[in-house]
């Protein structure tokens, strides 16, 4: 009656998986005639699109990172001119990292769909009220969503940035019985309940999605606890597309991956190489439909796993685990993704250090209505020996870089040689302490 | 119903088709449009078991029919209406039709005979009329409808039509959709090769691109009739680049 494909999940493994080659094939031949980068990397490992007669041939074909996108930006890696291009999302703030996304007119109506998709599977119907709590501007995902909920025939509210007792009254005075916001501001929202000893039935919801970044289970629950309403998780990756990737249905036994659109795979982080089913690695997506940016073996940096059994529900597409780390250590912060790389190359840009890389810690701490963000960096003793006035100033110079280019607004402290607790490998360069990550 | 699976076909040492993917549900109707000499036509021909050369899997309800004989193809259900009609001018329309017939079963009683006639003539009346014409002395439109009639003949499952619509009148080429449209509303499953990119989508449930002896786009109709790659090749519509 919505009009809205599920896109051959009621049928069987064999039939997706017949979809899956065809287009596999068909993507293959597109990006191999229109897109140099691929192209070349194909030829350099002697494949060839015509070589895949599989699905697991892929695995032949080497995967894309982000610092590939980031080497084609801005359109090396388009695969149609930009006239047929109708949308172009950025989704780095960093000029030096900027990558840029674009959509044909099919690939909004596919993106489109693929959120009414993970909205329908949470019970989302056109009678529904979904008030959509999010920036726009800095979450791309949102407006997925948003058309998807329109596509649906639901009424939508559109996001914005209020605080949590103006939203609150919004939503019991509107009637909103759908909330698709971020775990950050749903946490807010479910503090700003709790210290106002405001009775979980006031609100007349009856889902919550949270989409955008990693949350941890006891979020989930607490979440459900002063709402009174399931809350589902809901999956998308900004390069490919931020919203609509998988969703949690009703079961909430995984996200189901909406495998007519995105090929997964899960490799080990360090080889590369294919995981069996069922195994932990980093996920791996290949677009099956996008004209405009397609993707072939895109690393997304996400921690998770497959699982290829039909669901409770009836789904037979496969289904991931809620992601719970990333590969690097990227985080969100105030709504941003950073990665520690980019705090390292300020650094060095400040105190002038080659290598070896300066050893600093990116501190995250509190909820988003008071989050506190602190980087501590040790310096040798030349340095930290200097007088406290020379420390202040390079503090205040970091401080004021970070600002600039990450738009983030962080504490700086020097610190004495040894200090920072580091693991091997760099790991550890990110504390986070939020609550949204259950730390 | 049909699913074919990296579909490879030879003419000798030119190879036409590079792993051709594609499937047809049952009671589909799913159409292929490419330029000429993509090798639409080879895919219909490699099907119906006319290209001697080729790899591949062509699974009929989950069995491999690919490399069988052309007539036991036909009597698994498969009937090609190839390109140009290939009819027989100096026969009767009668005759043309009772030859399709004889492709299915060789041994068939008269009133089996007759009552597939009835059945054709009941979708193309012009026919009924021009029973005892020859086959060369009709239109275009009816020698197409001929060409049809003849391959119903053989109550297939899986239709397979190559530009039907090639060198008709508009008025014409209407028509011969709309008897696309009413077979498959009689569960007849129908694989269409047409240039009209236009009129084959706005039938079609799915679609593909062919380019080259491979797919270069896949997916259902409505997409493609909205994809540019299509609309410029085949659409009629133009093209330049605009950056660089
Ligand atoms: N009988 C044949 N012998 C040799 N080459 C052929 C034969 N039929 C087709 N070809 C070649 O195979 C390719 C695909 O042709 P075809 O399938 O007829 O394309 P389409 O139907 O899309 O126009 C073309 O290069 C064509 O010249
Ligand atoms: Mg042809
Ligand atoms: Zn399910
Ligand atoms: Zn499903």
């Amino acid at each position: 009656m919505t009009g809205i494909d599920s896109g051959y999940c009621a049928a069987n493994r064999e039939e997706v998986e017949q979809i899956q080659l065809e287009r596999l094939q068909a993507v293959l031949h597109r990006v191999y005639r229109n897109v140099e980068y691929y192209r070349e990397s194909f030829r350099g490992r002697a494949v060839f699109p015509d070589d895949v007669v599989s699905l697991d041939m892929i695995r032949r074909l080497p995967t894309t990172g982000r610092a590939t996108l980031v080497a084609n930006h801005p359109y090396g890696m388009f695969a149609v001119p930009l006239r047929e291009v109708i949308r172009l999302q950025s989704t780095s703030p960093v000029a030096s990292e900027a990558i840029v996304v674009g959509f044909t007119r099919n690939d909004i109506d596919h993106w489109t769909e693929l959120a009414a998709r993970s909205l329908l599977s949470a019970g989302v119907s056109r009678d529904d009220l979904v008030h959509i709590c999010i920036d726009y501007g800095l979450f791309p995902g949102a407006l997925g969503l948003h058309y998807g909920a329109e596509k649906i025939g639901a009424s939508v509210i559109p996001g914005s940035n209020m605080a949590p007792d103006a939203e609150f009254e919004m939503m019991r005075n509107y009637h909103t019985t759908v909330l698709v916001t971020t775990p950050q501001r749903a946490v807010r929202l479910a503090n700003y309940i709790r210290s106002h000893h405001i009775h979980a039935k006031a609100l007349m919801l009856r889902a919550c999605l949270l989409v955008g970044q990693y949350w941890s289970e006891s979020v989930r629950s607490k979440i459900e606890e002063s709402m009174d309403c399931p809350v589902y998780d809901c999956y998308g990756h900004s390069e490919v597309v931020a919203s609509g990737i998988a969703a949690e249905c009703k079961k909430r036994n995984g996200l189901h991956i909406n495998e007519d659109h995105f090929f997964a795979e899960i490799v080990d982080l360090t080889t590369g190489d294919t995981l069996a089913p069922g195994q932990k690695g980093e996920l791996v997506i290949t677009t099956l439909t996008k004209e405009a940016f397609p993707l072939i073996r895109y690393r997304t940096g996400d921690i998770t796993r497959l699982d290829y059994q039909t669901c409770e529900c009836g789904c037979c597409f496969a289904r991931m685990d809620r992601v719970s780390k990333r590969t690097d250590d990227m985080v969100f912060i105030g709504g941003v993704n950073i990665f520690p790389s980019q705090v390292e190359r300020i650094i060095c840009d400040v105190i002038g250090a080659r290598a070896p890389a300066p050893i600093f810690q990116l501190i995250v701490e509190g909820n988003e209505a008071s989050e506190s963000v602190e980087v501590a960096i040790e310096v040798s003793e030349a340095i930290f020996s200097d007088k406290l006035r020379v420390l202040r100033e390079i503090e205040e110079k970091i401080r004021g870089e970070l600002f600039d280019m990450l738009g983030v607004a962080a504490k700086v402290r020097l610190v004495e040689p040894g200090n920072l607790r580091m693991e091997p490998a760099g790991r550890g360069r990110v504390v986070d302490r939020r609550e949204v990550n259950g730390g | 119903m049909l699913r074919i699976q990296n579909l490879k076909s030879y003419y000798g040492r030119l190879q036409a088709l590079r792993g051709i993917s594609l499937h047809v549900g049952k009671g589909e109707i799913v159409t292929l449009i490419g330029a000429n000499g993509a090798g639409k036509s080879t895919i219909l021909n490699t099907v119906a078991g006319l290209v001697s050369q080729s790899e591949g899997k062509i699974l009929l309800d989950g069995k491999d029919i690919r490399g069988l004989p052309a007539e036991k193809i036909v009597k698994r259900g498969v009937a090609l209406v190839p390109e140009g009609r290939q009819l027989f001018a100096p026969m009767t329309v009668a005759d043309n039709l009772a030859l399709g017939a004889y492709l299915r079963h060789r041994n068939g009683s008269k009133a089996e005979l007759e009552q597939d006639a009835e059945m054709v003539f009941g979708l193309f009346p012009v026919l009924k009329e021009r029973r005892k014409q020859l086959a060369g002395t009709l239109s275009g439109g009816e020698q197409q409808m001929l060409a049809i009639g003849r391959a119903l003949m053989s109550r297939p499952c899986l239709l397979l039509l190559d530009e039907p619509s090639m060198g008709l009148a508009p008025k014409m080429a209407d028509e011969i959709f709309r008897t696309i449209v009413r077979l498959k509303q009689q569960g007849v499953t129908i694989l269409l090769v047409e240039q009209n990119a236009r009129m084959a989508l706005e039938v079609a449930e799915q679609g593909y691109v062919i380019e080259t002896g491979q797919v270069v786009v896949q997916g259902p109709s409505a997409d493609l009739l909205r994809n540019h790659d299509v609309e410029r090749a085949y659409l009629g519509k133009g093209y330049e680049k605009v950056w660089e």
